[in-house]
């Protein structure tokens, strides 16, 4: 449904809400009639009664009309939205905006969109002019500045912060330009500051934690090495290959937490390069070909004959097939089957023309309660089996942050015994579409 | 807001919406806060959040207002009346979600000086993003009078039920393993809980949209998949 545009309409029907028409008009034709009536009574005799009568009807046919017609105009006014002054916005101002590098908008004194600028529309890409604002914004922060710029007729500025779809921090600034005037808002973004003074806490919160046990393994090791265990030769065999693994995995877990701290930054920017899929997962899946081989999996390759591009980073798909493909190796059967399809269609999730990449293990399935939570941060189903394979509880975590960026879906299904199938779903570029 | 002797229908109508923005803003703001007191032990922010509920509840009366004297003034019929009746349907939902995040703060006060174990905490963390998403969406449907998008988020509310059943159990394991856990617990139950509520109340507004919309409610029962009235968890043996 498109919104309303404003066009121009008279003042007088502004009033005419306030009366209402068809109450007006019957009186006024009755009058009319009535009137006719008794003038033309003293001139006829009897035999102009039904004259009288066709003249009634034909009264009441016009009454009926004119009703019928006039609240017609009345519905027809419902949809007519008061216009901007035609003087608010001259030649000179809209340019000036349009100069501006900082994004720019122009409110009038009911807070609607008088103008804006490209810088804007980067901004809130539904921004429309002619919209109220708080079609466009509900920010709180936002709307209470521009309340405050109203009432002091001074300038106000806010923090605004935003957290869907991705992290956001703005400084908004609103300028009366007159007093009971128009309202210019500057928009400054401050959310690379932010984001970075987020990740870093976060990172550190979650390296300290995670880190923490192996770490003390390691040092409970070498407390042990160095007094009770000095001159035992197997038992220093033994502990200094339990502290390599142990160091390995803190290697992984701080690999990995990089990753996704990369990731995190640039979540908001949506990959534009176009790739191919298809070479994507079959160049990955052959790179995992040593590790299969070492747990005794299989895996097979399974691939539509149609175009697979979407809009992605090679890199990043190409950790998220990986990640899936390790996890099935991992946590599937020793000696089983791992199955990767690409895929090109309807999409039953996303309703879209779609890639989908599936990646099926016949292990020992995942019971339901834990399925919703996969993705989570250092979720484990099982976590001494986890931690025995070396999972670092982040590759899932990795892969929705990825699909995030990529604006795609993960659909996980399980069924105890039976085994599990994580399936990706990317919009598809179609051929027709310019690279 | 200088004041117009004649308001036109238009302009009632646009205040209308505007309010439900504000509304809409502040519901998103408060549930977004609530949790983020609770993460940070911080009981400075979650007293700021419990506060700021009460500019939800007196737009609420305001709108309430605002819409009786419409009614009786204009004496709107089909269209206009479908829309200024969901116009009071949704500000009842957006004054709930701002009470049940409110609840959240509140809780947030009461166990700001325990430790969470950082696990329990993810999954909580899961729940709001979903229903934060959920939310900002149905609110996007609505100023766009969108019903295929309203129709989306009403598919959505079986996710963040999901999520609910999980983390419910995992509470409830997390208390019969020690129960000096119950305390923090059970203000983390209510927490999810509340935080399921707003998911419903968001599919609440969706229904609204689509029937403002088209007239009609959306087909068939909306999908429930909150199994949490009959879990039960037993202590392993």
């Amino acid at each position: 449904m498109a919104l309303r545009q404003p066009t121009s309409y008279s003042a007088a029907m502004d009033r005419e809400t306030e009366i209402a028409p068809d109450r007006i008009l019957p009186i006024v034709a009755g009058a009319t009639v009535l009137v006719l009536g008794v003038l033309t009574a003293g001139y006829l005799s009897g035999t102009s009664i039904p004259l009288l009568i066709l003249l009634a009807s034909f009264a009441g046919g016009i009454l009926g009309w004119m009703t019928a017609r006039a609240q017609v105009h009345t519905t027809e006014n419902r949809s007519l939205v008061p216009p901007m002054r035609a003087d608010a916005v001259d030649h000179s101002t809209l340019n000036l905006l349009s100069k501006l590098e900082l994004p720019g908008i122009l409110l009038d004194e009911s807070q609607r969109v008088l103008a804006h600028n490209r810088a804007a529309r980067d901004l809130f890409p539904a921004i429309a002019d002619g919209q109220p604002l708080a079609l466009v914004s509900r920010n709180p922060e936002l709307h209470q500045a521009i309340e405050h710029a109203r009432q002091t007729g001074h300038s106000a500025s806010a923090e605004m912060t935003e957290r869907l779809p991705f992290d956001r921090r703005l400084v908004v600034s609103a300028a009366p330009i007159t007093s009971m005037g128009p309202i210019l808002l500057q928009f400054r973004d401050t959310s690379e500051a932010a984001r970075l003074a987020q990740l870093r806490s976060d990172f550190i919160a979650n390296a300290s934690h995670e880190l923490r046990t192996p770490l003390a393994s390691i040092r409970g090791f070498i407390e042990t090495l160095q007094g009770p265990a000095r001159a035992d030769e197997a038992a220093r065999q033994r502990f200094l290959g339990i502290m390599d693994v142990q160091a390995q995995r803190m290697n992984r877990i701080l690999d990995d937490l990089l990753s996704l701290s990369r990731i995190e930054m640039r979540a908001h920017l949506h990959p534009e390069t176009v790739v191919e899929v298809r070479d994507i997962v079959s160049e990955t899946v052959r790179g995992l070909d040593p590790l299969a081989r070492s747990e005794n999996a299989t895996i097979t390759l399974e691939m539509t004959d149609q175009p697979c591009r979407v809009h992605g980073e090679r890199d990043e798909l190409s950790q998220v097939v990986q990640n899936l493909v390790h996890n099935a190796i991992k946590y599937g059967r020793h000696g089983g089957k791992v199955e990767v399809c690409v895929r090109r269609g309807l999409s039953p999730l996303t309703r879209r023309d779609s890639v989908e990449i599936a990646v099926r293990d016949d292990g020992p399935g995942i019971a339901r309660e834990h399925l919703p939570r996969l993705t989570e941060r250092f979720y484990r189903v099982d976590a001494a089996r986890s931690r025995e394979k070396g999972g670092t509880g982040l590759g899932l975590a990795i892969v929705k942050h990825i699909l995030n960026r990529h604006r795609g879906e993960l659909e996980i299904e399980s069924e105890i015994g039976r085994g599990s199938t994580f399936t990706v779903v990317l919009a598809a570029v179609r051929e027709d579409d310019a690279a | 807001m200088t004041e117009h002797i004649v308001k036109s229908y238009e302009q009632e109508l646009m205040i209308l919406d505007t309010k439900i923005g504000q509304m809409g803003g502040l519901a998103e703001q408060l549930v977004a806060e609530s949790f983020s007191a609770l993460e940070s032990h911080n009981p400075k922010r979650a007293a700021a959040t419990v506060a700021s509920d009460s500019t939800i509840d007196r737009l609420h009366r305001e709108l309430e207002e605002q819409v009786i004297v419409m009614i009786a003034r204009r004496q709107p019929m089909a269209n206009d009346l479908r829309h200024i009746i969901s116009v009071l349907k949704v500000a009842g939902e957006l004054e709930r979600i701002g009470d049940l995040a409110k609840n959240i703060a509140k809780r947030a006060l009461a166990i700001s000086g325990e430790n969470h174990p950082k696990g329990l905490l993810t999954g909580l963390g899961h729940m709001v993003e979903l229903a934060a998403r959920q939310l900002k969406d149905v609110l996007d449907a609505y100023a766009a009078r969108d019903a295929q998008r309203a129709l989306n988020v009403w598919h959505q509310d079986e996710k963040l039920d999901a999520v609910y059943n999980s983390v419910f159990r995992e509470l409830l394991t997390y208390m019969m393993e020690d129960p000096r856990n119950i305390g923090l617990c059970t203000h983390l139950l209510f927490v999810a809980k509340n935080l399921e509520r707003i998911g419903d109340h968001s599919t609440n507004i969706a229904e609204t949209v689509t029937y403002v919309a088209s007239g009609q409610m959306p087909e068939g029962d909306r999908p429930k998949y909150d199994l949490t009235s009959s879990t039960l968890v037993s202590p392993e043996t």
